[in-house]
């Protein structure tokens, strides 16, 4: 376990994609007609920032929600906190081991049986065979699946998709977690043990990161929520009066989803 | 950096991969892992269908050093066959998991090495495979098979150099996967598989044996038969290409694996 004062902070990250609209799949066909005579030039490609200038820390244990409307930011911040991606500006500093969930599809492997997607997922996250082994019945317990556990997984319902990946996410012993948008499928007896157990980790000191459009139940699960807006962080602070504020803003019609194209 | 000690820390994932690829890839086949030696098997009933009326009965049995042309295509083939498996799997391993990529932190190089790996384990049953024919056909074994490990070395940073270089070249231009096709059926051609490579002279020798694939071929015959000891130019010559390969897959992988998830 970390025993830094600060779980994540951030000083001015942004990220800027380049869209390159002459060249979208990477043909070679583009680049060799490009140095032919007399070719038109390629148009440079359009930058979008998808974030801008975020600067925050978290301090250890505890559960942050992220929220915003659709494309405001919040996927990739926690994809720059996972270090799937690197910002193009500013740093991101992670203290302690990190586990995450950031697309569910991305980490089952369809063709295999949930049984294997178990050990599949576990050592993905780093947990060894030997602790998947340890876990192995409390994990099929909790993801109350036993009766499928050895059909195919392109056979499941998004919900068993995410009994299955949860269950396993429940045992990591990482410090940081974070959770993109996982827990909208759940149906609501697993969703109540789902919050219940991310509590349990965040008063056993871990640290836990939640991406939801869901509010009612961020204001439950969470201490603090960052609010994201055109790839920017607009507030930050205590859960149940963000929610009520963000509810209010939502309702004055500035909501709905946005692209922050700039040159 | 590469982090090798992170790619520790991967290991049980790693295995899974490796385990995962062999496993989706033969468990809905009528012969299962049979499909991995019976490639090398027919390349090699095809040249010794035709290469044995080229020419006479001694200047075969004199290249070979005696040992049945079946016998000797096939012990080359093994690892051919496992460098140009290797070299197929690495070109589409960034590609094909671009998902995960894109929504999960490991190290990258766990994708390509999986494909390496999962290719010796293929090797493995062609070895045994080998051993069958060379019992059928009554070749004894050399002295040297203690060493046959040996060779396994320059297969392997062969196959991950060109793998790599395969893999990360795919994720910008979707073209490689064509020229990678075209360029392991030529492979074969200019490899000393199908022929002893004290058949060539003069350019030819050179040409072949900057490829990296000559030194483990001859390497292999000469730990299972104990014929064509792998000459010290050709090794000299073999292991810089070999060695050349793998600096510059490491180095061109390491540049891009930080970014290859906004490409991919």
């Amino acid at each position: 376990m970390s025993n830094h004062p600060v779980a994540i902070r951030c000083e001015g990250i942004g990220k800027r994609f380049l869209l390159n609209y002459t060249d979208p799949y990477h043909g070679l066909r583009a680049k060799l007609a490009g140095m032919l005579p007399g070719a038109r030039p390629n148009a440079a490609p359009v930058g979008l920032w998808a974030l801008r200038d975020v600067s925050f820390e978290i301090p250890p244990g505890g559960v942050f929600g992220v929220v915003g409307s659709n494309g405001s930011g919040k996927s990739i911040l926690l994809r720059i906190l996972a270090r799937v991606t690197k910002p193009t500006t500013g740093r991101a500093e992670v203290h302690g081991a990190i586990g995450s969930i950031l697309q569910l599809g991305a980490m089952l492997v369809p063709d295999l049986t949930g049984r294997e997607n178990i050990y599949q997922i576990g050592t993905l996250l780093r947990l060894s065979r030997a602790a998947i082994d340890r876990h192995f019945d409390e994990i099929i317990d909790f993801s109350g699946i036993e009766s499928q556990l050895d059909s195919l997984v392109r056979a499941y319902s998004a919900g068993m998709q995410l009994r299955l990946a949860f269950a396993v996410f429940a045992y990591l012993d990482s410090d940081v977690l974070l959770l993109d948008e996982a827990l909208s499928v759940a149906d609501e007896e697993f969703r109540i043990r789902c919050i219940e157990r991310i509590r349990g980790m965040a008063a056993r000191g871990k640290t836990i990161v939640v991406v939801s459009h869901e509010m009612a139940m961020m204001a439950d699960l969470c201490d603090q929520i960052l609010v994201m807006d055109h790839g920017r962080l607009q507030a930050f602070g205590d859960a149940r009066d963000i929610v009520g504020k963000y509810l209010d803003h939502q309702f004055a019609g500035t909501g709905g989803p946005r692209t922050g194209i700039q040159p | 950096m590469l982090r090798w000690s992170e790619l520790a820390a991967y290991r049980d994932f790693l295995s899974m991969l490796v385990w995962r690829e062999l496993h989706l890839r033969y468990r809905h086949t009528l012969i299962g892992a049979g499909w991995s030696f019976l490639n090398p098997f027919l390349t090699m009933l095809v040249f010794s269908l035709i290469v044995p009326n080229l020419v006479s009965r001694q200047t075969l049995a004199a290249s070979t050093g005696g040992v049945p042309y079946a016998a000797y295509v096939y012990c080359g083939m093994a690892p051919w066959a496992c460098f140009s498996h290797a070299l197929t799997r690495c070109n589409m391993s960034l590609v094909d998991q671009s998902a995960l990529l894109r929504n999960m932190y490991f190290p990258r190089l766990a994708l390509p090495l999986s494909c390496v790996l999962a290719a010796l384990t293929e090797l493995l049953i062609s070895l045994a495979a080998l051993s069958v024919l060379m019992a059928v056909l009554r070749v004894p074994p050399s002295r040297n098979l203690a060493l046959l490990p040996l060779f396994f070395v320059p297969l392997i940073v062969a196959s991950l150099g060109a793998g790599l270089i395969l893999a990360m070249v795919q994720v910008r231009y979707r073209d490689v996967f064509f020229l990678m096709q075209f360029g392991i059926q030529l492979g074969l051609l200019v490899t000393p598989v199908w022929f002893p490579l004290s058949a060539l002279h003069g350019p030819a020798r050179w040409v072949v044996a900057l490829n990296p694939m000559t030194a483990v071929v001859q390497g292999f015959r000469w730990a299972v038969f104990g014929i064509d000891a792998p000459s010290p130019d050709v090794v000299a010559i073999s292991g810089i290409t070999t060695a050349a390969l793998l600096w510059v897959g490491l180095q061109y992988f390491r540049a891009r694996q930080e970014t290859v998830a906004d490409h991919v």
